[in-house]
């Protein structure tokens, strides 16, 4: 049992007591720190890119150069960020804390996929070395068999990235499953923890196919097996089945956290009981069992077939269901409670209107007819990175600052997290919102060069870019001065009643619990 | 480049300069639009049913003083939770079926149309034009079309995945290599459209651009004629200089000697080469003809087997243009 005054922190120092580390929450930090290093670059990337779009033609890169840059930016977003995001930095941190355990199910497990993750990391920037890769992250065949660049090292680091997922989902799997308090019934988690947990079961069920997918990719491009390019014999749509049935889940993977970290901040900022915990829960499981239905939605102007394409969009119409049930309930939970515009609710506040418009959006590219014309335009990029930045970074930055204190033992300047909370809702709408128009007045994406009439719209977006990068980049520095000049926390700053809360210590000790945790009731019970 | 930049400045036709949509440029566009500020519409009321109670219940709900409790811990209503699950069921249905009658009618080619067959290849569009005997192609390619006509778009890909977009008619369809994909449309509305690609297809890819040009009957018929007289009027080995421009043959082959996927052009005319077969033949006027209509059966050593047949889309002018071309080159 650790002494007074010592924590997870302080309890052992040296470089080594954090690379050997089994602990959830030094492996939740430095994943955590990882993550928003490659945010910093993939940032830096799009400013780039925003920056060559001021202009139609050459402004700062040549095509060449400007196609690699959308393809790392896409590349390093998705798998080195969003989709390791909230369950590798937070999950890891909070989920064991919430279910009242020591540790996850498997500590040694979970050292290993972050090691993982770093190996994949330096294989993908290791393709940098070999020659950039160009074709989108996507990797669309049979234009990724004809380009050079490191396409095959690329590849494998995404098939890489995938095993580190793998690992990650699993463990929070049994985690859930086996390590729960005495008393915590599955009604009884917090819902953060029931969207983790369906987080992970796509974790583990989609993330093969991605890596068979790249593996065949791999052997094609080595062995000249035809598989996916006509010139050997193979179908090009075929990758895009593969490729699609791996990655629409991933777009689960990406929200689903996203709204599990929601769900805890709408209710403690409100300090009232959520509203509807069970559908919240059953739709988190919904989302993810649909999630593997509706990959087609991609493709109906590939050359997929009528039938297949009806198929698809009535069931993508499904998944809007779910997600509009969670919004109403975190609206009905807001109701008569005790709403506090602390700077974590600001982030979820700003998580409620982009992810509205994101999901809104989301059902013109549902509607069959109106996906053809919008299908690759500058519409479907405003759409997704409303859903994932406006909703799934949001939520992660909403994240951080609730655990912030608990992770570190100090508070945030409220003004300064506030500010940088605003001016990142200003500066993503200013970008992404003159996008929808670009786009459904018909502006393709992925292209260097554009018809002289879309510049105005191109450089309002730009200028929006710099101030969104400005505000994350505030919001990070904020965050860096509490480490210094912070107050000290106390141990439960927002009148949480999960267990990470109640039953610890201001800075948690190494084994969490100084006893074990009974749970007697629900984890919204604010008193 | 300063074709390119010509190029650029053509304008998309928008009604007003901040409008939501491309000016509407056949009956289909038409119907697309209702279907589109139908969503607009409903989706921002839809936005501001979640957003101005969120608002109100900020501004309503603020915590004044630190220990101040929620007014209630209610956390279900059976009634409201049923009508927030059902109710948008309806209306997505509503969204579905619009849009798929909308689809039906993009995806069912019509009885009877005027066929063009479309070729897209890095960086640009050719269109063939079987009913009239001619062709148009290369960056910027003019795609004459009769007004109020159905026109049929039959297309296939040279190399990657490219996608056919005509922004003003609502309509694009990826183009493939290795089999066709349709389109169609009628266009109601005279002038000149924009063709941009829309699968990304790499260096090139946003200039791999061409325009529809919407004409009257009469005028396009002479717009035909003017194509075809223009040939005409070109030396043979002027048609054939502008041939292997517009048929991509610049791709594989140069005419300065210099290696590219295939041999050179330049002096190959009346040399003996080796295929693939170890025999050995005189590169004349026959050989040239067969190996440009059926590639595969000669191939020539040292070099891949990839280049694709003309069959059909040279005529005999068109062949003969070729050869004095390459014969030219010494």
């Amino acid at each position: 049992m650790s002494a007074p005054g010592k924590n997870y922190l302080n309890c052992k120092k040296g470089f080594a007591s954090w690379a050997l580390t089994l602990d959830h929450k030094r492996i939740g930090l430095m994943y955590l720190g990882s993550i928003m290093f490659f945010f910093l670059l993939g940032g830096l990337f799009a400013l780039l890119l925003r920056t060559e779009l001021l202009s139609p033609g050459h402004t700062i890169m040549d095509a060449k150069r400007y196609n690699q840059l959308f393809t790392l930016h896409g590349a390093i977003m998705v798998f080195l960020v969003i989709i390791p995001g909230i369950p590798a930095s937070l999950g890891n941190f909070a989920l064991p804390l919430m279910l009242g355990a020591k540790d996850v199910a498997f500590p040694r497990l979970n050292l290993l996929s972050y090691y993982i993750y770093v190996l994949g990391a330096i294989v993908a920037l290791g393709s940098l070395i070999v020659g950039a890769v160009d074709t989108g992250w996507t990797f669309y065949m049979p234009y990724s068999s004809t380009t050079d660049g490191g396409v095959v090292l690329m590849v494998t680091a995404a098939f890489i990235l995938g095993f580190s997922s793998i690992f990650t989902g699993l463990n929070f799997i049994v985690t859930t499953h086996k390590l729960r308090a005495p008393g915590m019934s599955w009604y009884r988690m917090p819902l953060f923890v029931w969207g983790i947990y369906a987080t992970g079961i796509i974790q583990i069920m989609a993330t093969p196919v991605l890596a068979i997918t790249l593996l065949l990719l791999i052997v094609e491009r080595v062995v000249k097996v035809g598989i996916f390019d006509p010139v050997l014999g193979g179908d090009p749509v075929l990758f895009q089945h593969f490729f699609w049935f791996y990655s629409h889940p991933a777009v689960y993977i990406m929200i689903l956290p996203g709204m599990a970290v929601i769900s805890e901040l709408i209710a403690v900022f409100s300090q009232k009981r959520i509203f509807g915990y069970k559908p919240i829960a059953y739709s988190s499981i919904a989302l993810a069992v649909l999630s593997f239905l509706v990959w087609g939605h991609h493709m109906f102007v590939s050359g997929q077939s009528e039938l297949v394409g009806m198929i698809f969009s009535v069931l993508t119409f499904l998944v809007a269901v779910p997600s509009g049930v969670k919004m109403f309930n975190w609206l009905a939970t807001m109701h008569q409670g005790s709403v506090s515009l602390k700077t974590p609710m600001l982030w979820a506040l700003g998580f409620f209107v982009l992810f509205a418009i994101g999901g809104i959006t989301g059902v013109f590219l549902g509607v069959l007819n109106v996906d053809v014309h919008l299908h690759d335009t500058y519409f479907v990029v405003a759409h997704f990175h409303y859903v994932m930045v406006g909703g799934t970074f949001m939520a992660f930055m909403g994240g951080i600052y609730y655990w912030w204190p608990k992770m570190t033992g100090k508070m945030y300047s409220e003004f300064w997290g506030a500010a940088s909370a605003i001016m990142v809702v200003v500066g993503f709408n200013l970008t992404f919102f003159v996008q929808f128009l670009m786009g459904a007045q018909g502006m393709p994406r992925r292209y260097y060069n554009y018809l002289d009439q879309f510049t105005i719209y191109h450089q309002i977006s730009t200028v929006g870019s710099y101030v969104l990068g400005l505000g994350f980049v505030m919001a990070l520095i904020t965050l860096l001065v509490s480490l210094k000049n912070g107050k000290t926390a106390p141990k439960n700053p927002w009148h949480g009643a999960s267990l990470e809360w109640t039953h610890t210590d201001a800075v948690p000790i190494e084994t969490n619990f100084r006893e074990q945790p009974v749970v007697t009731e629900g984890p919204y019970e604010y008193r | 480049m300063d074709s390119l930049k010509e190029l650029l400045a053509m304008k998309l036709p928008v009604l007003s300069e901040w409008g939501w949509m491309s000016n509407p440029a056949s009956g289909y566009a038409n119907d697309f639009n209702s279907v589109f500020y139908f969503l607009m519409w409903t989706g921002l009321g839809l936005f501001l049913l979640v957003v101005v109670p969120m608002v109100w219940f900020v501004i309503k709900y603020r915590r004044k003083h630190e220990s101040q409790k929620a007014l209630s811990q209610n956390d279900h209503n059976i009634k409201i939770e049923v009508i927030w699950t059902f109710l948008p069921i309806a209306y997505l249905a509503v969204c579905f079926i619009w849009g798929f009658l909308g689809y039906l009618n993009v995806s069912t080619m019509p009885m009877g149309a005027k066929n063009l067959r479309v070729i897209g290849q890095k960086w640009n569009w050719t269109v063939q034009y079987p009913d009239e005997d001619i062709s148009v192609s290369g960056q910027g390619a003019v795609i004459g079309v009769p007004q109020g006509e159905n026109i049929q778009l039959t297309m296939s890909s040279q190399d990657v995945i490219h996608s056919f977009f005509l922004p003003n008619f609502r309509i694009k369809q990826d183009v493939l290599p290795g089999r066709y994909t349709t389109l169609w449309f009628n266009a109601s509305e005279v002038g000149e459209f924009p063709v941009f690609c829309a699968e990304y297809c790499g260096d090139s890819h946003s200039n791999m651009l061409a325009k529809v040009k919407v004409m009257p009957k009469d005028e396009y018929n002479a717009w035909v004629d003017g194509i075809k007289n223009a040939n005409n009027k070109l030396s043979p080995k002027e048609l054939g200089a502008k041939l292997y421009q517009s048929k991509a043959c610049v791709t594989c082959h140069s005419i300065d000697g210099s290696a590219r996927i295939g041999p050179s052009f330049k002096g190959v005319y009346g040399t003996t080469s080796e295929l693939a077969s170890g025999a050995k033949v005189k590169v004349d006027d026959n050989f040239i003809r067969d190996h440009v209509l059926t590639p595969t059966k000669t191939p020539i050593k040292g070099y891949p087997p990839v280049m694709p047949s003309f069959q059909g889309q040279l005529s005999e002018s068109d062949i003969n243009g070729l050869i004095e071309f390459i014969k030219s080159l010494k």
